[in-house]
């Protein structure tokens, strides 16, 4: 969004939204789920989310369906629609780039335990970019 | 912070003339196309959770139906039913039934309130002048119930604060007839102006997808086709074969049409009540106790759920409420504000959602 040079810095109210119980609960789930210290996931959803995503993020959480997960082991281990759909901390393309990614490492003989793990460390990588 | 070329970046509020509260929408618009829209909180932050934690339920029954002034019944009554599913407390059939007619006045004001501040918006103040008369009335039965028009905190732990008289549930009756009859009046105005028509259909569509997505809650995710209404699960409701009332078109008028409905829904539930009440007590006592619950209630606006721990004197130790008010105007940001065709529909999209600020900022 636009930057007006007289508009107050919205982060204290946005840092005190996201230490709310049920924000700090997801929060602390997401940053468990892809290897990230709380810290780094906090200021991560501050940069990236506006007051009412950050606001909104447990009814999100709570409604992320994931879908046709149990079938594919690749799927059900990185949760991709997770972070780029329900909670928008990854562009969706990067994360299609990621999932192909990960699809090729498995049809070139990678285990996909491995190729989920690879994977990760991507989008780790693209969340702290 | 990313550079992009917008033709004008239009701040709208914190103070507008649409609003009943102080929120800012920021959006970004390329001719009368809006690229991109910001909800900015934090004028009206209140800190209610924090200042719940560590008091005796007795003070944060009060404070719960202050969160918000607009639909103080229902905060009250999930509070209080969470407390009561904690510590296992009966209510007698009769303040049971009291409860539904308490929450259904509570919620033809709220839909009258906010059907009147979207006529409001798109400049048909006759219709809005009529709808603000209509929710006197509701005002005055809640009065004549409760005791009061906003506080009320009418439902207790165990029952209700006091019984209705035989007075009080005439005027009811009466004025359900008066209200029907120019509801009824109203929304043939709604659904026939041609001014009206162009304002409202096919404006701010919002799909079952994205509804979805953001988890969006009462009438603005049932004016999008999803049949949820926590009132399906609430025992009372069920015993009065309660079904939703849900639209397809998922446009402003879809909205503000599913409120119309639903008031008229309320009136039919509340004459059901009145015709059917049980006879017998209507406080059962009960105490306090320890544990933890989450626990869901349809407000006029949506689902609203209250996290709970208590220890052993009814003290509440956490809390935490996550309003209504929260999904709908996330949704209505991300997916009906942002892409819309026109930069005049930005408030009438917004008020169709009946944003509450007070609710979500807590």
């Amino acid at each position: 969004m636009t930057v007006y040079i007289y508009e107050q810095d919205l982060n204290p109210m946005k840092f005190s939204i996201l230490t709310c119980p049920r924000q700090d609960r997801v929060v602390r789930l997401l940053a468990k789920e892809y290897g990230l210290s709380l810290q780094v996931m906090r200021k991560v959803m501050l940069g990236k989310l506006d007051m009412m995503l950050l606001e909104n993020l447990p009814a999100r959480y709570e409604a992320w369906r994931p879908e046709n997960m149990e079938d594919d082991v690749l799927l059900s281990s990185i949760k991709p629609t997770l972070l780029s759909v329900a909670i928008p901390i990854i562009p969706e393309r990067e994360m299609h780039r990621i999932m192909d990614n990960a699809r090729q490492a498995v049809a070139g003989g990678l285990t996909p335990k491995d190729a989920a793990e690879k994977a990760r460390k991507e989008i780790r990588e693209v969340i702290l970019a | 912070m990313n550079r992009r070329t917008v033709d004008v970046s239009i701040p709208l509020g914190p103070v507008h003339p649409c609003f009943k509260e102080p929120a800012r929408i920021k959006c970004e618009t390329r001719g009368e196309y809006v690229l991109s829209a910001e909800v900015e909180l934090g004028y009206m932050k209140k800190g209610i959770e924090r200042i719940m934690k560590g008091r005796p339920w007795q003070e944060v029954m009060f404070l719960a139906e202050r969160v918000c002034g607009i639909c103080s019944v229902i905060h009250n009554m999930v509070f209080i039913e969470a407390m009561e599913s904690i510590s296992a407390i009966e209510v007698p059939d009769r303040a049971a039934m009291l409860r539904v007619v308490a929450n259904e006045l509570d919620r033809m004001q709220s839909h009258l309130l906010a059907n009147f501040s979207y006529c409001y918006t798109i400049e048909h103040e006759t219709l809005a002048m009529y709808l603000l008369d209509q929710r006197e009335t509701v005002m005055d039965m809640l009065e004549r119930l409760t005791g009061a028009r906003v506080t009320c905190a009418y439902i207790v732990p165990g029952g209700v604060r006091a019984d209705i008289l035989p007075d009080d549930m005439n005027f009811i009756t009466s004025g359900l007839r008066e209200l029907e009859k120019n509801i009824s009046r109203y929304m043939r105005m709604f659904e026939t102006a041609p001014l009206i028509g162009l304002r409202s259909r096919s404006i701010g569509n919002l799909t079952l997808e994205a509804a979805s997505r953001a988890h969006a809650v009462g009438p603005t995710a049932r004016a999008s086709g999803i049949n949820e209404d926590r009132r399906l699960f609430h025992p009372t409701y069920k015993r009065l074969c309660f079904q939703p009332v849900t639209r397809k078109e998922g446009d402003n008028y879809a909205r503000i049409m599913v409120r119309f409905q639903e008031v008229m829904q309320s009136i039919g539930i509340i004459r059901q009540c009145l015709s059917g009440l049980p006879h017998g007590k209507v406080r059962g006592g009960g105490t306090c106790s320890a544990g933890a619950v989450r626990y869901s209630g349809e407000a006029p606006r949506g689902e609203l759920t209250y996290e709970i721990t208590t220890d052993d004197a009814g003290r509440v130790v956490e809390i935490a409420i996550q309003t209504p008010s929260i999904m709908n105007i996330e949704v209505c940001t991300h997916d009906l504000l942002t892409g819309a065709e026109s930069i005049a529909d930005v408030t009438s999209i917004f008020v169709s959602c009946d944003p509450c600020i007070a609710c979500t900022e807590r």
